[in-house]
């Protein structure tokens, strides 16, 4: 794990061995994440593993497997699983939502831990990064010339220049600004 | 309105179900109508190559009962028919049905096959899977029931082929659908259900990728009848595969496509198919992936460690979730997970294990019938009452109330023939037929005249065996008059065929050399009767199992074997002389051993059908297990069920009931049982008559010795919880730890109890009904909620119930502690594979699933009645698959727990199926016994008694005027015994006479060596 950032005080390798005792904490934190949209269905897994069997990043990082993100998140284990960057992996392709049988969605379980981490202040330095463009220039990344160019080829107009303000106004309500550093 | 009952009923479904429901009630005097839709009877049983957990072969086991359902004279078997309408009620239906124009006359037929040798036209074979084609006129399979042939409408060019070559002149170009119409009394509902199509899921390219197959594709893959002939291999290329993946739950287990049930045999199917193709090629590497091992049938974990141990089937626990292809090879790869670990793993074949799902077909049917239909399109059925539709009069059984393994669709099938018949019991014998012998042709004295008929078998025989070279060589044999071999000699038409031989040739004893007596003597001695033979003219050689089978790779030395079999069967056959089968009277009364659910339900159920019966329990009163039962997964309440139960027995003045008893010696046989029964209290013992045995003693909980129970009060069983939570008391539910196969799945008891994974979630459920609060955790090996149960797996998960999975090397460990607040707690430690790490959970309560295990007297119950049992000490059914709740030993019938651990309707169910047994008995006034018997020679008796010691059957006994042994025929079961002490060889079998055996002897070692 190279890209540890501000906001991240450790890499947290979730296939440590660790051990866990269940507390009364641990499971507090679960039904805080059960009622965060999208981890509804949490305990209906039955670790079956079609997740990670067929997670394309599971294939290329040994520390991310989507049914220990779920197992780890049914023992309520959060600090090690808002505090790593592993939850930050996920590349929200979806293909576990769709294997899943028993439409546990891990994906938006995964969704949903970041938004727990995201209230303790917890945000990977990349997604923060990509925030920040998108908060001073209205799109995660610059439109240039080549861009611009690449649009007409297809008939299409050059890109509207966006209303930063709107966009940080929104960001504002929703309490996202305050993440991202001045 | 009519009153009057009809004493006819209508079976709807010819399978294994259908079948059996016919056979029983066509033999307890009710005439059947089996109406099935294809052209033949049988079902998808007749497309399985083998059935688990014993390996047999499904069509040997099953070809006698389509025969004898075949030509039962009270069955009248309507095939390629479908219901139209349905008009009446209970007592009296209308129903019409269309009988689609076959376009061959059943009654010219002789299904010799030539019209389909001729045809010009190639269909897809739907019996082979559309693994091999068919003609446009054909037959489902060789053994169909009944053999005729059928035109497919759709397929057939109308080039009159068939016709001109027809010598039976049996084709009917311009038949038309023809309807007809039926008044019955009671419909029994058995139509099965259809495998899922896994094209649904296109990330397993079934349909897309060749060597992807289904199940039942494989199950024809590897049948020796099937489309490559038992040789395992690829459709694409035709290669032997070497790496055969089984992928589990297609179309089962799977909420998100609509199927949240399981298909409850899969796992075993599975398991048995990688043993089979491991035996037919042992280069074979087999692996499945699955979810829960749901092994939970008797002997099924024995079974599943075989398939581990001995024929090194990998065991992968991992839902897959899709196959890639190598499109130059048709290769097939794999990616799953495995400890965590995603690995990718290239196979040769990849066999998807479909599920069942009820066909739009049922749904119809169902829809013109009126009956109800759950969710998932199965038959609605109430708790208490499986057997029943939700339209009186009408009964269901087999897959079409919930998917089930065979011996339950059996037991079921038996149980709906019950459960019409306690409606119906008074027509019974108002509408059937005796079924009339001619005279026995006298053949006393005349010089031997033999027939020998050898049997090809498919390749099962003729595949190794030089069949007509076997035939040439029994005409040279003294006293043969006849020999030919016939393609299956089990067959319908070959029975016509003996038939007839023997009255072209005037054959006066018939040799069959084909497979095993055990299964098919009473097939070939039924047709021999029917051309006037005594049944005992007979004899069969066995150049099959003993030979074919296990000489396969030596074709000419097995083909001597078979001539030297054929030629001792013969030498034995010139030797024998017709026996007398005795006739029994029937005692129409009933003993049930067990006063629990099952044997309760057995009572009542004689009872309704009119038969006086005995009811003995040891307990100070009725109820066993149900007693302790206060709530169940589908919300019903046992404790009334059981009150009213009660009641109705004591009320019922066909049934007496003895408490606090239990018997003490049995003697008798089928039809004349005499039973002494013993009181606890010293009241005087009764002797009671009887001519049918139920056994229903039921089960017992194991007490555990593991995980300190008995040693802390806040260690419970489940059945103590269930009364604690049914009593309101006021339980301490902060974190609830349940302990799955408590004294079951180990080495003392390699059984799985069955009942104990329901059972945790029904307790789980309730206790987060009580307190959603609560914390309940259930640590399990596998979860085993199989068929429709599932869903209240389910719910359990939905309510938030935690379940964690342990490996048998890393049990659970609950320990006792002191916390800092000076309490003494408990705490259960356990390791989660998933995630690789042991958990801790304080644990206000311990709820230990232990073992179902048999009651002790069981074995001096089992001596008693010269039944078996099996290892684990629970009694030993007639045949695991087709007979479930039949003993070897006639008259009597085992049903409930004392069978083997089961559910509350299955115990239900398999109390009705032994009764339906019972009943083809009860419904006789006499039955014929066993003719092959011991006689003793007078002259050389020395009346020594020896004899009498060894006896299994206490038939025999000296008479002391004459100081000699005397044998009672109706008890003897020709076993020998007696016969191999005898000092002065006074005692011979009928049938198995010294001069006959040393006939056969002599052929092989005697004169001409």
């Amino acid at each position: 794990m190279k890209f540890l950032g501000r906001g991240l005080t450790r890499v947290i390798d979730l296939t440590e061995v660790k051990g866990i005792r269940i507390s009364q904490d641990n499971i507090d934190f679960r039904r805080q994440l059960m009622e965060t949209p999208g981890a509804e269905k949490l305990m209906l897994c039955y670790q079956c593993g079609i997740c990670t069997a067929d997670c394309p990043v599971a294939e290329h990082v040994k520390e991310f497997r989507p049914r220990r993100i779920a197992r780890l998140a049914a023992y309520g284990q959060k600090d090690r699983l808002l505090s790593g960057d592993t939850l930050w992996l996920c590349a929200g392709c979806y293909t576990c939502y769709e294997r899943c049988p028993e439409q546990v969605r891990v994906s938006e379980i995964v969704s949903a831990l970041r938004k727990l981490a995201l209230k303790e202040g917890i945000i990977h330095p990349t997604y923060k990064a990509l925030m920040e463009g998108l908060a001073e220039m209205g799109y995660i990344y610059e439109i240039g010339e080549f861009e611009n160019e690449m649009r007409e080829d297809e008939g299409l107009p050059p890109a509207p220049e966006p209303d930063t303000d709107d966009i940080r106004a929104i960001m504002g309500k929703t309490g996202f600004l305050n993440h991202l550093g001045g | 309105m009519k009153t009057d009952k009809i004493g006819a009923i209508l079976v709807v479904g010819g399978g294994v179900a259908g079948i059996q429901a016919s056979l029983d009630l066509a033999e307890s005097g009710y005439k059947v109508y089996l109406l099935e839709k294809l052209p033949s009877i049988g079902g998808v049983m007749t497309q399985l190559d083998k059935t688990f957990p014993t390996n047999d072969c499904a069509m040997c086991i099953l070809a006698p009962k389509l025969v004898e359902a075949g030509r039962h004279p009270n069955i009248d078997v309507l095939t390629y028919t479908d219901l139209v309408k349905l008009e009446g009620e209970e007592g009296h239906f209308e129903v019409t049905l269309n009988k689609r124009a076959r376009r061959v006359d059943p009654d010219k037929c002789t299904g010799c096959g030539i019209c389909a040798q001729k045809c010009p036209v190639e269909a897809i074979d739907e019996y082979n899977t559309g693994l091999s084609t068919r003609h446009s006129i054909y037959i489902r399979y060789p053994q169909a029931v009944p053999l005729v042939f059928v035109i497919d409408k759709e397929k057939c060019i109308g080039c009159g082929i068939c016709s001109e070559i027809c010598k039976a002149e049996a084709i009917r170009y311009d038949e038309e659908d023809a309807e007809t119409m039926l008044h019955v009394g009671s419909i029994i509902l058995a139509p099965g259900v259809e495998t899922f199509d896994p094209s649904v899921r296109s990330e397993y390219g079934y349909g897309r990728y060749p060597n992807v197959v289904t199940s039942l594709e494989f199950e024809r893959i590897l049948s020796a009848s099937g489309p490559f002939v038992g040789r395992v291999q690829r459709p694409s290329d035709g290669d032997i595969p070497q790496k055969v993946a089984f992928i589990q739950c297609v179309g089962s287990r799977d909420s998100k496509r609509g199927s949240d049930y399981c298909s409850s045999v899969c796992c075993m199917y599975a398991t048995k198919e990688a043993v089979i193709a491991k035996e037919h090629m042992s280069n074979t590497e087999p692996a499945i992936f699955y979810i829960d091992m749901r092994a939970y049938g008797k002997d099924f974990d024995k079974f599943i460690e075989r398939a581990k141990d001995e024929y090194g089937v990998r065991f992968i626990r991992c839902r897959v979730p899709k196959i890639d292809e190598e499109p130059n090879t048709h290769d097939l790869y794999i990616t799953y997970c495995e400890n965590d670990e995603v690995k990718r793993e290239k196979f040769n074949m990849v066999v998807l294990s479909v599920g069942f799902t009820p066909s739009d077909n049922v749904r119809e049917l169902a829809e013109k019938l009126g009956v109800d239909l759950d969710e998932n399109g199965f038959c609605k059925t109430r708790p208490f009452h499986p057997l029943e539709t939700t339209r009186p009069g009408i009964y269901v059984c087999g897959m079409f109330s919930s998917p089930k393994d065979i011996p339950e669709t059996v037991t079921d099938a038996s149980a709906a023939a019950s459960r019409v018949a306690e409606f119906l019991s008074s027509e019974r014998g108002t509408l059937v037929k005796r079924k009339e012998y001619p005279e026995e042709l006298y053949v006393w004295g005349q010089p031997p005249r033999i027939g020998v008929f050898v049997c090809h078998c498919g390749i099962n025989i003729g595949g190794v065996v030089d069949v007509p070279s076997v035939v040439k060589f029994a005409e040279t044999l003294p006293n043969v008059v006849h020999a030919c071999y016939n393609l299956y000699t089990c067959s319908s038409d070959t029975q016509e065929l003996i038939k007839e031989t023997i009255k072209e040739h005037n054959l006066n004893r018939v040799v069959v050399a084909s497979c095993s007596p055990r299964t098919h003597e009473p097939l070939f001695q039924e047709t021999i009767r029917e051309a006037g033979l005594n049944r005992y003219l007979f004899e069969m050689a066995n150049i099959r199992d003993q030979c074919s089978w296990v000489h396969m790779h030596e074709p000419e030395a097995a083909t001597q074997k078979a001539k030297d079999l054929v030629e001792m069967a013969v030498a034995k056959a010139r030797m024998l002389e017709p026996l007398e089968r005795p006739k029994l009277e029937v005692i129409h009364r009933g003993l049930v051993i067990g006063g629990g659910l099952s044997g309760m339900t057995a009572a009542l159920s004689l009872a309704e059908q009119g038969y006086e019966t005995y009811l003995v329990e040891k307990d100070e009163e009725l109820g066993g297990f149900l007693r302790r039962k206060y709530h169940t997964l589908d919300n019903a309440d046992p404790q009334t069920f059981l009150r009213d139960m009660v009641e109705k027995v004591k009320g019922n003045k066909l049934i007496h009931v003895f408490l606090d008893a239990q018997v003490e010696d049995v003697s008798g046989y089928v039809g004349n049982f005499k039973s002494t029964v013993v009181f606890n209290s010293g009241e005087e013992s009764k002797e009671l008559e009887h001519g049918v045995i139920v056994v229903a003693t039921g089960g017992e909980e194991s007490k555990p010795l593991e995980y300190l129970y008995g040693e802390d009060a806040g260690v419970l069983t489940q059945l103590e919880l269930e009364k604690q939570l049914a009593a309101g008391n006021n339980l301490d539910l902060g974190n609830v730890v349940m302990i799955q196969c408590v004294g079951s799945r180990d080495e003392e008891r390699p059984y799985c109890s069955r009942v104990c994974c329901g059972e945790a979630i029904n307790n789980a459920l309730k206790i987060k009904e009580i307190d959603p609060e609560a914390n309940v955790f259930i640590l399990y090996r596998d979860v085993r909620t199989y068929g429709l149960m599932e869903k209240h797996y389910g719910r359990a998960r939905e309510a938030g119930v935690f379940f964690i999975h342990y490996e048998e090397e890393e049990k659970p460990e609950v320990t006792r502690y002191t916390s800092d607040e000076g309490e003494e707690k408990l705490s259960v430690s356990v390791f989660d594979p998933v995630i690789g790490e042991h958990i801790t959970i304080d644990a206000d309560l311990v709820v230990l699933s232990n073992a179902i295990v048999p009651p002790a007297d069981n074995e001096p119950l089992a001596k008693m009645l010269k039944v078996p049992l099996n290892e684990d000490g629970f009694f030993l059914e007639a045949h695991v698959k087709l007979r479930p709740v039949d003993f070897a030993t006639e008259g009597v019938f085992v049903c409930g727990m004392a069978h083997s651990p089961k559910l509350i309707d299955e115990c239900i169910s398999q109390a009705k199926a032994a009764v339906s047994r019972a009943c083809t008995l009860l419904s006789k006034d006499e039955i014929e016994a066993e003719g092959k018997t011991a006689t003793v020679n007078k002259n050389r008796c020395t009346g020594c008694g020896l004899c009498v010691l060894l006896c299994p059957y206490n038939a025999v006994e000296i008479d002391e005027e004459e100081k000699i042994a005397v044998v009672n025929s109706a008890i003897c079961k020709g076993c020998g015994a007696c016969s191999a002490t005898c000092r002065s060889s006074a005692i011979d079998v009928m049938g198995f006479t010294d001069g006959q055996m040393y006939a056969i002897i002599n052929t092989i070692i005697g004169e001409r060596r």
